[in-house]
């Protein structure tokens, strides 16, 4: 009873404070750009696994890039974002290279592409800087904050939603870009015709590797952006622990959402709040551990009911035609 | 295609070749010389095992100074050299046990809470190899040893003089600490943290958060950008680089401060060009690692270290301390700074009694 009421409490005073929903819309961010780059590479059946992996090593590019080029006062963060999608482009090609053309299982593909990033990343960070656990001696500054002219004056809603960083909106509005590729454009048919059945999308002229690429490329750039969210604008330098785990929630979040963009958007949504609570929180008396685990536990049910709830509707398709075909034979009969 | 990969395949390489070079030469001096202590040579050789990485710009770093300086002063009687085990903690246990089995080191200097357990088992095993244990509670009555030495700081004593300084400079009487790992160490901060803080204003609230990471720094970030969206304005970042993040969060709110850790960490955002970080940071709770290497040297040299015994390191000797930066004079007042010294003073001399986790 003390543990409930407690929670209500803690809730209670949580809820009512902007800055709450600015962290929900914050920490959402780079998991639905990872969860996006994973959901393009699902649709085409050429799961990137690597997402995480991809999203280090681009992170840490953004900010060499940028401290290279001079940081923030000589553009250098735009330039370190056009290099991180660059990179994990290429990084994204490189698992097709390997997973397509050299054979190897996509899977391991994936996962050897998550221990490179750890390891390269510090490798190269230590090569290049002399540091060996953050950038903070690189000064290599964030992407701007945008306020939105008229919605910012709004009280409560321009705390919420005025003042991300660019690339927060970016995100979401890459939700609308995605599901538009996916679902309304030549590209998007073909990618989604390839990854519900290969020879049949073979059979009409469409080649498949090639289209997995394509696919590929694109997860890639977006984890790339992802990589670059984490290193220039939730934190202004890179760290060997920055990424912590957000490629594969993102990961989680775009099989929950079956690779569909919109529904992908509320799972992050989801685990954002349940992230920011953890984080508000930690200052009742709740146990610490258990309030840090609360949005990994959520996205684990979350793919568990999920995956009951989808097995359901396929054993009803099943029992379904089962009993049409029942009807059928039995018309047959009567005949 | 094939061309294309062949192409990108030799491009890559000569890439990794131009950066192994580069890494060679820009490789810092502090790697000593790998040589072992050869029969027959007298100097004193001592190993310092790093459980992480140099270059944490604090604790760890700090302790390598402390090696530099002995090998500055006695060049001529120790040697000194520093193996880092890196943060994958699978492999501490095996690193450990060939520095053990190498029977190079005349001293073996190893430390903190996660290498406890190995460190109690391979000193029985090994008993006549020297070991100083750093920065963790060592239980001499349940494992005796003739041959350990264990060097405590005192932490709690440190903290309660930035907590002491975070009530003072507070204005919305609400600060808190911003903890990594709950363990002994980290609540033996928060136990001097608290106690100053109340002993400045009993009536300050004083909040304990924690990360649960040392190196995951947006987690910092968003655990203090939490306090300070709740009217807290002085956060005591105690975790390694996830602390880091704390600062992050600091830039984006007006009026408030961090208190760093370990090292002067005002020192070093300045001195890494990062002024907004520097305004921000009021003082840092400073653990002079190095210090404490030297000074217990120096009684290892004069035969005066006794074995088998816990050292405590606090504020009395200068072992930890807080750091005075040109911010913390722009927030304190002259008085309220020798006020500081006084509570310092008499921490020293045993009049006020801190509060401690142990």
């Amino acid at each position: 009873m003390g543990l409930l009421t407690e929670i209500f409490n803690t809730i209670s005073k949580v809820i009512v404070l902007p800055t709450f929903y600015y962290m929900i819309i914050m920490s959402a961010a780079p998991i639905l750009l990872a969860a996006l780059a994973c959901a393009i590479a699902l649709k085409a059946n050429a799961i990137n696994m690597g997402t995480e992996g991809i999203m280090t090593i681009s992170s840490l590019v953004a900010v060499l890039v940028s401290s290279a080029v001079g940081g923030s006062a000589a553009g250098g963060p735009w330039l370190g974002l056009v290099a991180a999608i660059i990179v994990g482009a290429i990084l994204g090609f490189l698992v097709s290279v390997f997973a397509f053309r050299l054979k190897i299982d996509i899977i391991l593909v994936g996962i050897a592409m998550n221990l490179i990033g750890t390891g390269a990343s510090v490798f190269l960070m230590y090569v290049l800087t002399g540091d060996r656990t953050t950038t903070t001696s690189l000064s290599s500054g964030t992407l701007p904050q945008v306020s939105i002219p008229l919605l910012k004056s709004i009280p409560v809603l321009g705390e919420i939603l005025s003042g991300h960083y660019i690339l927060t909106y970016v995100a979401y509005i890459l939700v609308f870009v995605m599901s538009f590729l996916l679902f309304k454009t030549k590209l998007g048919l073909r990618i989604r015709a390839v990854g519900e059945n290969e020879d049949a999308a073979e059979s009409v002229g469409i080649s498949s590797l090639q289209i997995k690429t394509i696919a590929l490329i694109i997860s890639g750039a977006l984890g790339g952006l992802a990589g670059a969210f984490m290193s220039e604008c939730y934190l202004a330098y890179f760290s060997s622990g920055l990424i912590a785990g957000r490629g594969f929630v993102g990961l989680a979040a775009c099989n929950m959402g079956a690779g569909n963009p919109g529904i992908i958007c509320l799972c992050c949504l989801a685990f954002g709040i349940f992230y920011a609570f953890s984080n508000f929180a930690t200052l009742s008396n709740l146990s610490i551990y258990a309030l840090n685990a609360l949005p990994y536990a959520v996205v684990l049910i979350g793919v568990v009911l999920y995956s009951i709830y989808t097995r359901n509707k396929e054993l009803k398709r099943l029992q379904g035609l089962e009993s049409e075909e029942k009807s059928e034979t039995g018309s047959v009969a009567h005949n | 295609m094939k061309k294309l990969f062949t192409s990108v395949l030799a491009g890559m390489m000569a890439l990794s070749m131009a950066a192994c070079s580069n890494g060679g030469s820009s490789a810092p001096a502090s790697a000593a010389p790998a040589s072992p202590a050869a029969e027959g040579n007298d100097k004193i050789s001592i190993a310092l095992c790093v459980n992480g990485t140099l270059g944490d710009k604090s604790f760890f770093d700090s302790g390598n100074e402390g090696m530099q300086w002995i090998e500055r002063d006695f060049g001529d009687k120790a040697e000194t050299e520093v193996i880092e085990f890196s943060y994958d903690d699978t492999t501490w246990q095996s690193k450990l046990e060939n520095v053990f089995m190498s029977e190079d080191y005349d001293i073996i200097i190893v430390g903190t809470y996660d290498m406890l357990g190995m460190t109690v088992e391979l000193t029985e095993e090994y008993p006549n190899q020297k070991v100083w244990f750093y920065d963790e509670q060592w239980d001499f009555d349940a494992n005796p040893r003739e041959n350990v030495i264990s060097l405590l700081f005192k932490q709690n004593e440190g903290s309660y003089v930035v907590g002491y300084m975070a009530a003072m400079a507070s204005k919305t009487n609400h600060i808190s600490f911003c903890g990594g790992m709950s363990n002994t160490v980290l609540l033996d901060f928060f136990a001097g943290y608290e106690q100053g803080a109340k002993a400045y204003n009993p009536d300050i609230v004083v909040d304990e958060t924690w990360m649960d990471s040392f190196s995951d720094s947006s987690k910092g970030k968003d655990v203090a950008s939490s306090s300070y969206s709740q009217g807290v304005d002085v956060v005591f970042a105690c975790g390694g680089s996830a602390g880091l993040g704390v600062f992050e969060a600091a830039l984006e709110y007006d009026d408030v401060y961090v208190i760093g850790v370990d090292g002067d960490q005002g020192a070093m955002w300045e001195a890494a060009g990062e002024k907004a970080k520097a305004d921000k940071t009021l003082t840092s709770m400073t653990k002079n690692v190095n210090q404490g290497f030297y000074d217990t040297f120096k009684q290892e040299l004069d035969g005066t270290l006794e074995y088998g015994k816990n050292y405590r390191l606090g504020v009395n000797g200068g072992y930890v301390g807080a750091a005075v930066t040109s911010t913390t004079k722009a927030a304190l007042t002259d008085d309220q700074l020798k006020t500081v010294e006084d509570i310092k003073a008499k921490i020293a001399d045993g009049s006020i009694d801190v509060a401690t986790a142990f």
